[in-house]
Parts: C-alpha cells; sequence; structure tokens
C-alpha cells in the first residue's frame, strides 16, 4: 500500500441514501427486521469512493489485500432517498511486522450538520506474498 | 452489553452474497469471482465483512438492542453455506460470531 496516501480525500460530497438500495440492502439481509437494519447500514463507505479511487489512492492489492476491521458509530438510522454530506479519507497507512494496514474513514452528516454514521474501514494486505 | 441469547445469523449463501453485493456496490471479484478467488488462495468467493456484520446488527435488533456503536476485528473468511452464530466472546467479554466448527470469524465490542 502507498504510505503517502495518508490524509488523501477519496470523495467530500452529497450522497443520496436512495430508497431502491435500502430496498435491496434489506432483501440481502432477509430477515424480518431487515428493514430497520438496513437504515442503519444502508452503505459501505468506500464504495462510495468509488473502487478504482480507492484502490488507485492506497494501492491495494485486490489479490492479496483483505478486509481486517469495520467500526460503526451510528448518530440515527438513515432516512429513504436523504441527502447525506459524506467524507471519506484514507486516515491512516502503515506497516506493522510483515503487513501494511489501511485505514478509511468514513463520516456522513444531515442537512443540520449531525452526525448520522462514522465508519472506520481497516484493509490489511501481506508483504511479500 | 449482553445479548438475551446466542444468536443463529441468516443463512449465508451464495444468493445473499450476490444480492449483498448489488445493494452494496461492491463488486469486489473476491465477492463474486469464483476463478479470482481461488486464484488468491480462497477455496471459493468470500462474504462481505460488512454483509456478516449487517446480519449482526440485524440479530442485535431482533433482541431488541439498539447499537450506538459497534467495533468490529474481521478474523477468518466467511464461505457459501457457512452457518454463523452470534454470541458472548468468553472472559475476555464483547461478542463473536463463530461457525459450526467453532472458528471464530467476527470478534465485536458493542456499546449500546
Amino acid at each position: 500500500m502507498n504510505e503517502s496516501a495518508k490524509a488523501t480525500v477519496l470523495f467530500s460530497g452529497a450522497y443520496r441514501v436512495a430508497a431502491e438500495k435500502l430496498t435491496e440492502m434489506e432483501t440481502a439481509i432477509g430477515s424480518p427486521t431487515a428493514g430497520v437494519t438496513a437504515r442503519r447500514v444502508p452503505f459501505f463507505g468506500p464504495v462510495i469512493a468509488g473502487e478504482t479511487n480507492l484502490i488507485t489512492a492506497l494501492g491495494l492489492r485486490m489479490d492479496r489485500g483483505l478486509l481486517v476491521g469495520q467500526d460503526y458509530e451510528w448518530g440515527r438510522p438513515v432516512e429513504a432517498d436523504e441527502v447525506l454530506q459524506v467524507e471519506i479519507r484514507v486516515e491512516d497507512v502503515f506497516t506493522k511486522g510483515t503487513s501494511q494496514f489501511g485505514v478509511v474513514l468514513t463520516e456522513a452528516f444531515d442537512a443540520d450538520g449531525k452526525l448520522v454514521q462514522r465508519q472506520r474501514t481497516t484493509f490489511i494486505e501481506r508483504l511479500g506474498s | 452489553m449482553t445479548l438475551d441469547a446466542a444468536a443463529d445469523l441468516a443463512p449465508v449463501d451464495r444468493v445473499k452474497i450476490a444480492r449483498y453485493a448489488g445493494a452494496s456496490g461492491d463488486f469486489n471479484p473476491m465477492h463474486v469471482d469464483e476463478a479470482f478467488a481461488q486464484a488468491a488462495g480462497m477455496p471459493s468467493v468470500i462474504a462481505h465483512g460488512p454483509l456478516t456484520l449487517s446480519l449482526v446488527v440485524d440479530a442485535l435488533i431482533a433482541q431488541g438492542l439498539e447499537p450506538k456503536a459497534l467495533r468490529s476485528r474481521l478474523r477468518a473468511p466467511v464461505f457459501p453455506g457457512d452457518r454463523l452464530t452470534l454470541g458472548p466472546a468468553g472472559e475476555g467479554g464483547g461478542l463473536e460470531v463463530t461457525k459450526d466448527d467453532g472458528t471464530v470469524v467476527v470478534t465485536i465490542e458493542l456499546t449500546v
């Protein structure tokens, strides 16, 4: 991974939580409570940043990079078709032992500037594999 | 926090993985391309980590819990057909998701 990517902003702008995507998420979860749950986990931040942006910025190799951590902090559930202000940035890239780690922070705020959701995503890539 | 009881998560199969890929837009080939996943050393495609966590959040909500924060460490891949159970993580506290063979796939710190 590219350690100089730290602090790189991958996405900053408006993001609409499309009602149809919430329905798709509800279907994917597939339980009696899935409609409630989908509003807590409506998206995976790094996807909003764009796969190409993420991979290019981090220098992540898809055949040996894995997700090892995903943290959530919820302000409140999202509403269907709500427009959020989202910023996604590379919070850290570091080497520990024989692995490199990349941490991506996603923050989503509502129109009043209140936190709706924060995600912290950690990728790992084994060195020399 | 405590769960009222260990919870069986909804089964993870290829259809669920495909549906999650479509819903999230995450079409990383490790999740949807069998040949790619095998070339990377996996026996098959793997479930998205956030899919497993979505099932965890769903199990918590089904028990009437309202999570405020969740920290997770993904420790082992989940494959199609794996049956997962959410329960206490033992003496260290927290929660864990295990497969039927006892493999811990996710450890979780939860704030409700």
